[in-house]
């Protein structure tokens, strides 16, 4: 896409942008209750072209969330449940040997469930190491290789993984090398009783909430593009760095219970989904730079699946969300 | 025509302007706060030597002036922290300083982020991101300073009175005194008072012109009938016995002369030196009372007159009503090395006793020491 040359046409975008949105906001609240925290998380990260890792107990709507979010923006959307023994040629595709209508036959790519635009990957953790590996290959790379044939994937792309953190019996963990490739970690929760009401009230009914669909792909498009020109505030990208390098035990200004608790701390990849969530977050907000102000909410769900916690936090318990909240805490303006 | 940037940066460089102006302000209380504070330490402790005077207040003034100018260009805001600290006062969501960065640069996005951080430069004024809130700190800086400044002139006062003590009696001559005041320069300020000396105190003027003859003719016999405040004073300084003092105080009759003497430093030297030289010349060779009544009496012309006035702001009638009435008491015939003699064994006498200071015991010696030293050549001069 050609970027806008006129202060006027990306004001326009911007507008659209929020719109967008908005609207986003306003489906998915009306299909999926409360949890708005995690449903803005989850629209920034799609808006960067991120993939999210969505943690939390069996029926909280994961995956009705993942659905309605695709359903709101009329974009190709496909499911894979994950078992062991889902192979990768069941998430890429794979070469069939077809007959032509000459009579022949010859090998015919068949394109997975990866080829779209939104794929739901239910319950990643129950897959092979072997099967996640390819998920995590299309995932980074944007792309597959079958038979030495290179498949480009559609744009806009992103993966939305679940996992079950209390069913791990029979699970295969995903190594932290792999969790890293994840833009955010986002937990939901329990709902309040409110909440729950609500959700027993609209789903047990005749009528079924169903998400608009109002923008078009190209316009997404142009949004994910816009998203990227967004410029960072020096503070910004300041707090931003001190906040990565505070989570490493090694740093001088990490704080305490990061040298007592923490192995290895975040990538360089945790700093840049900061930044690309904040400008996101900017432009949702009106500006066209990141400020101090958008940082300080994205830094958990990016950082909490990137800290690795040595023995003695898994000994006594000690979660990476609290580890990034004290890091929080530690690193001021 | 310039450019959005040009005008963002340039408005952006008032508001550096204004907190520099503060930051000076800021520093400026503290630097004459610590000086001050320290003048007026150095004048209270014991033991260091005392600055005084309106020298050391100008100095004091002058380097805090010129350290908060220094530590204020040391630290002087950039563009870059001026634009934090706006962001930060007016919470700005960092659109200055992200202004400030794309400032150079010609992207679309770059010109709405400058667009809107000059739309929020505009809508903010300076006295509401850098406001003097040094208020108390200044006022802390001025009471100080004028603590600093009430005791330099108290000292000053005390100093002038150690000064002017022992010459209230001995040189009651208006001429002579007038003299004083042109020949002798005013005495610094962070100098260790000082008692004159008779040959410091006449004027070369008056030493010189011609003969003397009447220079014996001391007034160390007259009694005086009701000593004057300055004769209380030199004794009190001095240690002088009663009767003694009073034997000085023949020459203290223009004690009246004395204290005018004393708002006399602050006289321009150029019109008192002018005005003292006609009477001064007229009397030389005169005994004091007869060049008094010169200046009285005699000298009833205006330039006694102006004499008198501007010697110690008394009229010149004043002058010839105080001097007619001591001439008829100064006829003495008692040498002024007799008179010194006695002085200086009552002085010594009264050193012994500790009647006299410790830190000024030394003045008192040099002062009679050069007394006695110098009356035989003060026979050339006029009478004391």
């Amino acid at each position: 896409m050609i970027p806008s040359h006129s202060p006027v046409d990306v004001e326009t975008q911007a507008a659209t942008f929020r719109e967008c949105f908005a609207h986003l906001q306003r489906e998915i609240g009306r299909v999926f209750v409360g949890q708005r925290d995690v449903v803005d998380q989850l629209l920034l990260c799609f808006f960067c072209q991120g993939h999210a890792l969505i943690e939390g107990a069996p029926g909280l709507g994961k995956t009705l969330l993942v659905r309605t979010l695709s359903d709101a923006l009329s974009l190709r959307f496909a499911r894979i449940q994950c078992t062991p023994d889902l192979m990768p040629a069941d998430v890429t595709g794979t070469n069939l040997l077809i007959e032509t209508p000459s009579g022949g036959r010859e090998f015919s790519f068949q394109r997975g469930p990866l080829f779209a635009n939104v794929v739901l990957a239910d319950e990643l953790n129950r897959a092979t190491p072997r099967t996640q590996a390819a998920f995590l290959e299309a995932m980074q790379e944007r792309h597959v290789t079958i038979f030495g044939v290179t498949h480009t994937l559609e744009e806009p792309f992103s993966v939305f993984a679940t996992q079950n953190p209390i069913e791990m019996e029979g699970t295969y963990p995903l190594p932290e090398a792999q969790l890293d490739r994840f833009f955010f970690k986002l937990h939901v929760r329990m709902p309040g009783v409110e909440d729950l009401a609500e959700i027993i009230t609209r789903t047990t009914g005749v009528a079924i909430e169903h998400a608009t669909p109002r923008f078009s792909i190209g316009t997404v498009c142009d949004m994910l593009a816009l998203v990227k020109r967004v410029k960072v505030a020096e503070p910004a990208l300041r707090l931003v760095l001190r906040l990565v390098r505070a989570t490493h035990p090694d740093a001088g200004d990490a704080p305490e219970t990061v040298k007592k608790y923490v192995r290895y701390g975040a990538s360089p990849r945790a700093a840049q989904a900061i930044i690309l969530a904040a400008k996101a977050l900017a432009l949702v907000s009106g500006r066209y730079h990141v400020a101090v102000e958008d940082v300080r909410p994205l830094a958990l769900p990016a950082l909490n699946h990137r800290i690795i916690r040595n023995f003695h936090g898994e000994m006594e318990q000690i979660s990476s969300e609290t580890i990034v909240e004290r890091v929080m805490q530690t690193v001021g303006e | 025509m310039p450019t959005s940037s040009e005008l963002f940066t340039a408005r952006l460089a008032g508001f550096r302007s204004r907190a520099w102006l503060v930051l000076f302000a800021n520093n400026l209380c503290a630097a004459l706060t610590i000086a001050s504070a320290t003048l007026i330490s150095a004048q209270l402790l014991a033991g260091v030597p005392r600055p005084a005077g309106w020298t050391w207040l100008m100095v004091t003034a002058t380097a805090s002036g010129v350290a908060a100018a220094v530590v204020s260009y040391l630290g002087r805001p950039t563009l870059r922290t001026t634009a934090s600290a706006i962001d930060r006062a007016l919470a700005l969501e960092d659109r200055v300083i992200a202004g400030l960065q794309s400032a150079n640069q010609d992207d679309v996005i770059s010109c709405l982020v400058v667009r809107e951080a000059d739309k929020a430069l505009q809508r903010a004024l300076r006295q509401d991101v850098f406001p003097f809130r040094s208020r108390r700190y200044g006022v802390l800086a001025g009471v100080v300073f004028g603590g600093a400044v009430v005791l330099s002139l108290a000292d000053m006062g005390r100093s002038t009175t150690l000064r002017l003590s022992p010459s209230a009696g001995g040189a009651g001559a208006g001429g002579g005194t007038t003299a004083a005041a042109t020949a002798t320069p005013q005495r610094d300020s962070n100098a260790p008072p000082t008692i004159a000396s008779s040959g410091e105190r006449r004027s070369p003027r008056l030493s010189n012109p011609g003969p003397a003859p009447q220079d014996d003719a001391r007034p160390a016999d007259i009694k005086p009938e009701a000593p004057s405040s300055g004769d209380d004073r030199r004794a009190d300084a001095i240690g002088v016995p009663e009767s003694q003092s009073s034997s000085t105080g023949a020459t203290s009759v223009n004690a009246g002369e004395s204290t005018g003497r004393q708002q006399q430093d602050s006289v321009p030297a150029g019109p008192v030196s002018e005005a003292s030289a006609g009477p001064a010349t007229a009397s030389a060779g005169r005994s004091p009372s007869s060049r008094l009544r010169g200046a009285g009496t005699q000298g009833g012309s205006s330039d006694a007159r102006q004499a008198g006035r501007g010697a110690g702001g008394v009229s010149g009638g004043d002058v010839t009503a105080a001097s007619s009435g001591a001439s008829a008491r100064m006829a003495s015939t008692a040498s002024s090395r007799s008179f010194a003699v006695a002085a200086r064994a009552a002085a010594e006498a009264a050193l012994t006793r500790d009647d006299i200071p410790p830190e000024l015991r030394r003045y008192v010696r040099d002062y009679f020491r050069a007394l006695q030293g110098k009356a035989p050549s003060s026979r050339t001069g006029p009478q004391r």
